[in-house]
């Protein structure tokens, strides 16, 4: 048999195979560059970008849990027009999509980076935060409200005519409905999940131990929930999904895509194995090599199409 | 070059209730360490989920020694490490310590070096770095007890000054082993001064170097979470180069650290 081929199309952001990483977990390139060929990579998903800098929470930042980690960084990050003007270049030396994530504490916030994203050299896509739980809006969470989805999708597409992935919170009742209202708003795909709102207390001190208090869960132990979610959201829009959390390993990829995902991110899996990604896409191709299948798309969703 | 290493386990053994020995052999990592960087080490595929930081110990040849103490689930794993074990590190990681900058002056350059508790597992490594550059080297090393005094039976034989403190007066000074620096800051001067240890001993060492000028560089420490400065979980607070009070930048442990000027340090206290 010939190389299956890898290649998918993300919403129209093409990637050479399926894996690319979480924002927040992989930084902007430089970061992980000792440790693997960028080049190898489906497309990077870099940490989440403000429009003005944000300095982030107090630590600790982090704490481990069974199967997983609390975050709680609280989007620090040097602003967008740094970022364009200084992150940027590293990676247009690499044959990589760049997807850039964003995140606002407005409409007019997210209005205003997608525009300055939009004419930025080298940007592939946009990667929509509305569901960071380590934000404090004043009230107004974006993921939580249909209404809200809907409106923060329109108005960045109405500002940008890079391809829009709204990533979703895990952190609501009906997750198809969110994703309904992205779709209506005008996304071009959909990314699932963002991180589960959790928290930890330290048993001797008597108080929690992150120092934003909440965070957000990540790792294997959110897995079944993301499972879950694509396969319910994947069978009610038409949107490609970028699949994540908790994915480890090759088969925890495809059943993300076996449920739905057009692509998968990894992102907690880089800090126990900074080639998680290599490893992963080299065992899909040996996944499908064994399975004679010719084309990773077949896969796709193909537990729940007949 | 990769940063990721297969190495192989020489050695693991206890030294005291707690602290355990690691001797692990790969040419290529140990001919990269610098006194200062640390590995992130793996203990686990699933639970705990993080690697863990551990400090350089000492280097010789082509291996590489690390000093642990067993505080929780991560560290004990590392105590179940065989001779003859693979094992998978990140590093060497980190800016390290710098040793250079010794401006010529008449006599030989004197440094101090402070270590409290697990503080001194770094500092073997910057002792011995800096006696082969023939810098002249004053070790004060402070813990609770004298069997608590890491690496005792080593500095003894070492040619340098050799300065203890405990806290129950079972050797040495009975109080901190910055009291010990303090008094020695009247009358001698260093040309620097390296610190690793508990945060409060950090500060203090940072208020010493202040009052009597002397540059020192301190090795923090914070949860680690990627090792590769990626996931900005690891940050201390540095000021920002306007200097102006209250203003802060955080920066990271792992990649702009874990030493950092003590003149930069916020210590929130």
């Amino acid at each position: 048999m010939t190389k299956p081929n890898l290649a998918v199309n993300l919403g129209g952001i093409k990637m050479k195979n399926p894996v690319t990483t979480a924002s927040g977990t992989f930084g902007f390139g430089p970061e992980y560059a000792p440790y693997l060929d960028l080049n190898k990579l489906g497309a990077i998903v870099v940490k989440g970008t403000t429009l003005e800098p944000r300095l982030g929470n107090p630590t600790p930042r982090i704490v481990e849990t069974p199967a997983g980690i609390l975050n709680a960084i609280g989007l620090q990050n040097p602003g967008v027009d740094h970022f364009i003007a200084e992150d940027l270049p590293f990676l247009k030396g690499y044959d990589l999509p760049v997807i850039v994530n964003i995140a606002g504490n407005s409409l007019e916030d997210y209005a205003e980076i997608s525009r300055r994203l939009n004419v930025a050299k080298g940007v592939a896509g946009l990667e929509v935060n509305i569901s960071c739980p380590n934000v404090k809006k004043g009230g107004l969470q974006f993921g939580t409200e249909p209404n809200m989805v809907y409106q923060v999708t329109k108005a960045i597409k109405e500002n940008t005519s890079l391809p829009v992935i709204v990533k979703l919170s895990p952190n609501v009742t009906d997750i198809v409905s969110m994703a309904v209202a992205a779709e209506e708003g005008g996304a071009d795909g959909l990314a699932l999940i963002n991180t589960l709102l959790g928290m930890a207390i330290d048993i001797n001190l008597k108080k929690p131990i992150l120092g934003n208090i909440m965070g957000g869960l990540s790792g294997p132990a959110i897995k079944p929930v993301a499972v879950r979610m694509i396969w319910q959201v994947a069978q009610k829009v038409k949107l490609p999904i970028l699949g994540m959390g908790g994915i480890m390993t090759t088969e925890d990829a495809i059943e993300f895509i076996l449920a739905g995902a057009t692509a998968v991110a990894i992102g907690t899996a880089n800090f126990t194995n900074p080639r998680a990604t290599m490893d992963i896409i080299d065992g899909i191709e040996t996944y499908l090599l064994a399975k004679g299948i010719s084309d990773i798309s077949n896969l796709v969703g193909a537990a729940w199409k007949s | 070059m990769s940063k990721q290493f297969w190495a192989e386990v020489v050695t693991n053994e206890q030294v005291r209730k707690n602290f355990w020995w690691m001797t692990i052999q790969n040419e290529e990592l140990a001919r990269a360490a610098k006194p200062g960087q640390f590995l992130h080490i793996k203990v686990s595929n699933l639970t705990p989920l993080l690697r863990r930081p551990i400090s350089i110990h000492d280097v010789e040849g082509d291996k590489v020694k690390i000093l642990y103490q067993v505080v929780g689930e991560g560290t004990r794993l590392l105590t179940n490490f065989k001779q003859g074990e693979t094992i998978d590190v990140m590093g060497p990681l980190g800016n390290g310590f710098n040793l250079d900058g010794f401006a010529e002056t008449k006599s030989l350059p004197k440094v101090a070096i402070v270590a409290g508790g697990i503080g001194v597992a770094p500092l073997l490594y910057l002792v011995k770095s800096l006696s082969k550059k023939g810098i002249k080297v004053t070790l004060y090393q402070g813990a609770g007890t004298n069997e608590l005094l890491l690496g005792q039976e080593f500095f003894t034989k070492m040619n340098l000054e050799y300065k203890i403190a405990t806290d129950d007066g079972s050797a040495g000074h009975k109080g901190f082993v910055t009291e010990l620096l303090a008094r020695d800051l009247h009358k001698e001067s260093f040309t620097q001064i390296y610190s690793c240890g508990p945060h409060v001993m950090l500060q203090a060492v940072a208020n010493l170097a202040l009052k009597y000028d002397v540059p020192a560089q301190l090795s923090l420490e914070e949860r680690m979470g990627c090792g590769t400065g990626a996931c900005l979980a690891c940050v201390c607070k540095i000021k920002t180069k306007a200097n102006e009070l209250g203003e802060f930048t955080y920066k990271k442990v792992c990649l702009d650290g874990p030493v950092f000027a003590a003149k930069e340090v916020v210590f929130d206290d």
